[in-house]
């Protein structure tokens, strides 16, 4: 949850570009609904039925401390038209993006976009 | 005639090497509070200084052996070194993630999906082509 609260924190810079920042676990709504609470300027996906999940392959089998699997953490740049201009995947669970380096490759990669 | 039973004395001062069995104690404590710190400070990387210092700590525990054996010093060597070898286990081969392989490869449109909001809305792939630039950020959960 790091992670969130630091894209959150952020949150003015990802307006200023007119992104939008969304995030996907498997977690079911109720769940979903109290990450979206704490995280209001986050778009929040309650993708239990995995079906974005399965369709974009990010599933990371029996990952979840309590059991089942999670979905590997993943980051993925998404251009107005709906075409991937960009995807981090890290090398370890434990490392993340930080929000410099996802607005980074914000400015790098949907530049265009932000022209718009 | 009465004999007399002697038992051996270790002629070696119980002090020798205890600054040696405190450092590597010290180091092991360290790497745990440096693992604290960067957590607090919302850091996400992986924290290879944990098995390094534990590391440190068990060399330093073995010389502390060395130098005086007693049943203190074995113990806590053998406690560190486990506690290392795990930290190194866990980290070289529990926190692996596969490369990604799938379909959101850039260039790619995005798969076709529909999905469900904490709002209860609806999410789908056509939702990406509205015009607005985003980024998607699998996370693995709220634990």
């Amino acid at each position: 949850m790091i992670e969130l609260g630091e894209l959150e924190s952020h949150y003015a810079e990802f307006e200023k570009r007119r992104t939008r920042v969304v995030v996907i676990s498997l977690e079911d709504q109720a769940t979903a609904k109290e990450t979206q609470s704490q995280f209001p300027h986050l778009l929040v996906v309650a993708d239990d039925q995995r079906k974005m999940a399965d369709a974009i392959e990010v599933i990371h089998r029996d990952s979840n401390p309590s059991g089942g699997d999670t979905t590997a953490p993943t980051t993925i740049l998404v251009d107005g038209s709906g075409k991937v201009r960009w995807t981090f995947r890290p090398d370890r669970y434990l490392t993340r993006l930080t929000p410099e380096k996802v607005l980074a490759a914000v400015d790098e990669h949907l530049a265009a976009e932000k022209k718009r | 005639m009465a004999t007399a039973t002697t038992t051996p004395v270790s002629t070696v001062p119980k002090s020798k090497g205890r600054g040696l069995y405190w450092l590597g104690i010290g180091a092991c404590l360290l790497g745990i509070a440096l693992m604290i710190g960067q957590y607090a400070m919302h850091v996400l990387i992986v924290p290879w200084y944990l098995p390094a210092f534990t590391t440190l700590g068990a060399v330093l525990l073995l010389l502390s052996w060395r130098q005086r054996t007693s049943i203190t010093r074995i113990v806590t060597f053998g406690l560190i070194t486990t506690l290392a070898a795990f930290q190194w286990f866990f980290f070289i081969s529990l926190t692996q993630l596969p490369v990604y392989q799938g379909p959101a490869q850039a260039g790619k449109v995005i798969p076709a999906f529909t999905t469900t909001l904490a709002s209860g809305g609806t999410f789908t792939d056509k939702t990406l082509q509205d015009g607005t630039p985003t980024v998607l950020v699998f996370f693995r959960g709220r634990w």
